[in-house]
């Protein structure tokens, strides 16, 4: 299918669709040395056609589309003298990844990183990451990373939306599920994403309530609106996302007799004091009475609360409360 | 991937097309297609329109592809590999992240890897993601293992109940996710029948060099118990207390569970934030688990 001449000229009469224009722009623009003015870009680009402001609104929209691919036009002038002729160009170095030096292993690294996405929602972007770094002409060396699948598990299209935003730096807007479930609209700067023992979270600047603050997504209970323009913000240089996401440390400590063989997790969180024959005692901390108490109490008879006393007695009212509610 | 793509997308991967089959040339359809995400159809479809593109209308892209191999030429301006984008990059750092974290110990080599790799992409997006895994990765491959080798799993497992460990020899027979979560189908000796397991309280498991007890992935029945439960207070927290399946907006609420025992506990452990309305034998029991764990502070 190497052509001649004559099926060339059968061929450019088709070329007027939008993805070939925005190619063949691409094309011009990237290939030039110097910069193009509007007239010379209409000249030699397919697909520009009709009257001058047809062509000036064309040339615009495509513009935005290549900007919202990443790819940066410069906008320049020939002589700094006269403003009003501007031509423009794309910077070979900006279009092209500054990713050098990814080794094989590395390369297998990013190939598991974006597997994990398979079926989940950022799945395109992920693959279509993985076959730019393919093109690079490196190959990956599986056998060098061990057997682990980690997995992804969110459809929701909110948290691609959230991706965009944090990408784009657009501020958001969405209803949220009070402690209460009372609905509250908010309004985002989003800073940050990320997972955690299943559930996905944003945080980011709260706009009425002027503090960074964390949303878990999955109590998120309408479609995330985009508002306003890219770049609307800055993230500051001192947020971090772990930190946002990290357990608070457990202060408070309780002691526990907790039944021989039960309630695992709550024993290998603790520090053991007496290994007694049918009950274990033990130190266990924890943050907020609240956590502890439903912690203990779902073990039922299993874990008798020793210290401290406040939380004992709140117990013995917590089962009090649920005999009278229950009988 | 079924959604037709804008012209804007369909204009990404023909720019993102040229570097690969450059570097790539001969390669089959068939799998140009799939590292695109892509038909066939909807290839020839971008090769077609490719094939129309070049630095001026008598000096076009050379493309082959008719043989079911595609090779490209005179395509020097293409020829570069696009800068990753913001959403690319987010996508392979948190990947990254969760690897890090799934990794053995020892491989500190790997651990580097990651860090080299994260200060190289990330640009600074790197610190606005963070992400730890709900499963174990190792133990989620070894799963995996099982089911495509037939061969049986020794797991300890944590009872979602009791707390209790126990040492089960399993065969796998399904791998599934709901509500965000890993679950495992396998026949377990132990019970002697077929058991969901929750992949994250899967403690160990060790691949066994015996093959798996072969059966019948028969579509359980569903035995879904209903029950009506009153949420008094902290409606939030008590409402996702009670799981995926609950319906109703109000304070009363209709629940569907596999265990009674369960809700008994839930509604136990929420301190008096929940009670149980119906069934009446669900009602009395709560009342005597509750009376007894009263009896050890007697």
């Amino acid at each position: 299918m190497f052509l001649r001449v004559d099926d060339v000229l059968q061929r450019v009469h088709t070329v007027s669709r939008k993805s070939e224009r925005l190619v063949n722009l691409t094309i011009a623009l990237l290939g030039t040395t110097r910069w193009l003015t509007k007239s010379q870009i209409f000249a030699a680009v397919d697909g520009y056609e009709g009257e001058p402001d047809a062509k000036e609104r064309m040339f615009e929209r495509d513009k935005d589309d290549l900007r919202n691919l990443g790819i940066e036009i410069e906008v320049g002038s020939f002589d700094p003298l006269f403003e009003d002729e501007v031509g423009y160009r794309i910077r070979p170095d900006s279009y092209r990844s500054d990713i050098s030096e990814i080794s094989a292993r590395e390369l297998s690294l990013i190939n598991l990183a974006t597997s994990i996405w398979q079926g989940a929602v950022l799945d395109s972007s992920a693959l279509s990451a993985l076959t730019k770094l393919k093109s690079l002409g490196i190959d990956s060396d599986l056998d060098a990373i061990p057997s682990i699948a980690p997995a992804i598990h969110i459809s929701d299209e909110n948290f691609a939306t959230i991706v965009d935003a944090i990408a784009e730096r657009r501020i958001i807007s969405f209803t949220y599920l009070s402690p209460e479930l009372t609905t509250q609209e908010r309004v985002l700067q989003p800073y940050g994403a990320g997972t955690k023992g299943g559930y996905w979270y944003v945080a980011g600047l709260d706009l009425d309530r002027k503090d960074i603050r964390l949303f878990r997504l999955d109590r998120i209970d309408s479609e995330i609106a985009l508002q306003g323009k890219a770049a609307s913000y800055v993230i500051p240089s001192d947020f971090a996302m772990s930190t946002h996401l990290a357990s608070p440390a457990k202060t408070e400590i309780a002691t526990l007799k907790v039944r021989r063989g039960k309630a695992q997790k709550i024993v290998l969180a603790s520090t053991i004091i007496d290994d007694g024959d049918e009950w274990v005692v033990v130190e266990y901390p924890f943050l907020h009475q609240s956590e502890l108490l439903s912690d203990v109490l779902w073990h039922l008879d299993d874990i008798e609360i020793v210290k401290p006393l406040q939380a004992r007695t709140s117990i013995i009212e917590h089962l009090n409360q649920v005999v009278a509610a229950h009988e | 991937m079924s959604k037709k793509s804008t012209p804007t997308q369909k204009a990404a991967r023909m720019l993102d097309l040229v570097p690969y089959i450059s570097s790539h040339q001969g390669v089959s359809t068939t799998e140009l297609a799939a590292q695109f995400g892509i038909s066939v159809a909807e290839l020839l479809s971008d090769l077609n329109s490719l094939w129309m593109c070049g630095d001026n209308r008598f000096d076009l892209i050379d493309l082959e592809f008719a043989s079911g191999y595609v090779s490209i030429r005179n395509a020097e301006t293409l020829n570069r590999v696009r800068n990753l984008s913001q959403q690319e990059i987010i996508a392979i750092v948190l990947g990254l992240d969760l690897i890090s974290k799934d990794l053995p110990e020892e491989r500190t080599d790997l651990q580097d890897d990651i860090q080299s790799l994260r200060t190289k992409l990330g640009k600074g997006i790197e610190r606005v993601i963070d992400a730890t895994p709900a499963s174990d990765g190792e133990v989620l491959a070894l799963i995996k293992q099982s089911i495509a080798t037939g061969r049986k799993l020794k797991i300890e497992y944590l009872a979602s109940l009791d707390g209790s460990i126990t040492s089960r020899v399993v065969s796998p027979i399904d791998f599934y996710v709901s509500d965000n979560r890993d679950f495992l189908v396998a026949f377990c000796e132990l019970a002697d029948a077929q058991r969901t397991f929750r992949i994250d309280r899967i403690k160990n498991a060790i691949l066994l060099e015996l093959e798996a007890t072969s059966t019948t992935s028969s579509a359980s029945p569903d035995t879904r118990m209903k029950a009506t439960v009153e949420i008094v207070t902290e409606k939030r927290r008590s409402r996702e207390s009670l799981g995926k399946f609950v319906a109703g907006a109000g304070s009363e609420v209709e629940v569907s569970t596999y265990s009674l025992s369960w809700l008994a506990r839930t509604v136990i452990a929420s301190g008096g934030a929940m009670k149980v309305l119906a069934p009446s034998a669900t009602r009395s029991e709560v009342a005597s688990l509750a009376t007894k764990a009263l009896a050890i502070y007697r």
